[in-house]
């Protein structure tokens, strides 16, 4: 085993649930995120020659997941049934105090995220839940940073757009 | 005024604003109420997708092998992925101004703050938030200086250090602490600092604990916990101010 991929699997044990959230959003589901994951690794220890030590090793995953993802959904014919995300995240409260309206807007902002477009979650995900830059984010789509920006916006404007027609029709006691 | 559109202001929030545009836009903030809601809804809504989407820490049987023959993993506990509120972070002495300082790059010349130090070997807490750290149990608030502060739980790690974690909010954020007291300077020093939802006294809506945040519970896996301090064990602790038995 090289120092190379000692150094990547010790990495990627880091980021590995950055990755596993990624990818539940990128395809909709945690069961076939974690494939992809699963599938990333593989190829990052495969061609860990490829990755500089020193080097942000989560934005060249990422782009593998995608690109892995791209392959895979076009060869399934990936159906575009949006699934909800409830498998993304397990009960992780440590303290027992939820409140229950807590949990019904996050799982309604997650329901309301799932719908979105592909495109849409991705620069989402990317963005906003991961804090990657415009410019980290834009390399990992392969896209210019001005279309990275107005994807953005969109895709925050749906959302935003989605939650409070939601709020409106089942009013929660929550700001939008 | 100019006119600050919506990409615009997305972009400051998103701390992606070159210096001279994000002056620009801290200017027009100060003169509009319309302007700071409209940043605020952004602020919420991200929050509030952040909340909804946490990571699952556990690792699934179907990685473990491949990631087989590592060490532990090591984390840095200042994550850079916060960069993300860096933009609309005021200066002074709140969690803003905190995540400047720890996350900006200049953890080792920290601006003079009412709840940090600078330490020998890192950051420490001082001020109400020490003050909270010592006296306050699990659970109860702590109120000072604009400061909402809220032990979440205490225990002790694999080393025998006594080590907390804390909820703190002020007007414009919250964030969750990991801090254990170093026994010879009796000084409680940050293990890890996280960005979080405020608590529902702000919000109107409640999050402690939900999400974990990967950089806290890395910070944990990191430190091991030996045990976690039952409700009189805590008690005991604070009433000798967490000295050592």
């Amino acid at each position: 085993m090289t120092n190379n991929q000692n150094e990547i699997r010790r990495e990627i044990t880091q980021l590995l649930p950055r990755l596993r959230r990624f990818g539940a959003v990128l395809t909709g589901s945690q069961d076939e995120g974690d494939d992809v994951v699963q599938a990333a690794i593989e190829r990052a220890l495969s061609k860990s020659e490829l990755w500089q030590a020193g080097t942000r090793l989560d934005s060249w995953l990422f782009r593998i997941m995608q690109n892995l993802w791209k392959d895979r959904a076009r060869k399934l014919k990936h159906d575009k049934k949006k699934q909800a995300l409830e498998s993304v995240t397990t009960d992780q409260s440590v303290d027992g105090r939820r409140v229950t309206e807590t949990m019904l807007m996050l799982s309604k902002t997650r329901e309301q995220f799932s719908l979105l477009s592909e495109e849409h979650r991705t620069v989402l995900a990317l963005v906003v839940i991961d804090g990657h830059s415009y410019q980290e984010a834009a390399y990992q789509l392969e896209i210019p940073i001005g279309t990275l920006m107005s994807r953005l916006y969109r895709a925050r404007e749906s959302l935003r757009l989605m939650i409070e027609q939601k709020n409106i029709a089942q009013p929660v006691d929550a700001k939008r | 005024m100019n006119e600050i559109s919506d990409e615009t202001l997305m972009a400051f929030c998103d701390g992606e604003l070159d210096a001279n545009a994000a002056v620009t836009v801290r200017a027009a903030l100060t003169e509009s109420a319309e302007l700071r809601e409209r940043l605020q809804h952004m602020r919420d809504l991200d929050d509030l997708l952040r909340a909804s989407i946490p990571a699952d820490l556990d690792i699934p049987d179907r990685f473990k092998a491949a990631l087989a023959d590592t060490r532990s993993a090591e984390v840095v506990p200042f994550r850079n992925n916060m960069r993300s509120w860096r933009a609309w972070a005021p200066a002074g002495t709140g969690i803003a101004a905190a995540l400047l300082i720890l996350i900006g790059g200049s953890a080792l010349s920290p601006a003079p703050m009412a709840w940090l130090e600078q330490v020998e070997d890192g950051l420490a807490l001082t001020g109400p938030v020490q003050a909270a750290m010592v006296s306050t149990p699990s659970g109860q608030r702590f109120e000072k200086d604009g400061l909402n502060i809220m032990p979440v739980v205490s225990f002790t790690s694999q080393d025998g250090r006594l080590c907390r974690e804390v909820q703190l909010d002020d007007d414009e954020m919250g964030a969750r602490i990991l801090a254990c007291r170093d026994r010879d300077e009796n000084e409680w020093c940050i293990e890890a600092f996280a960005r979080m939802p405020s608590l529902p006294h702000k919000n109107g809506y409640y999050t402690a604990g939900v999400p974990k945040d990967p950089v806290i519970d890395a910070a944990y896996a990191r430190l091991g916990i030996r045990a976690t301090l039952t409700t009189s064990a805590e008690k005991a602790a604070i009433a000798r101010k967490w000295s050592q038995e």
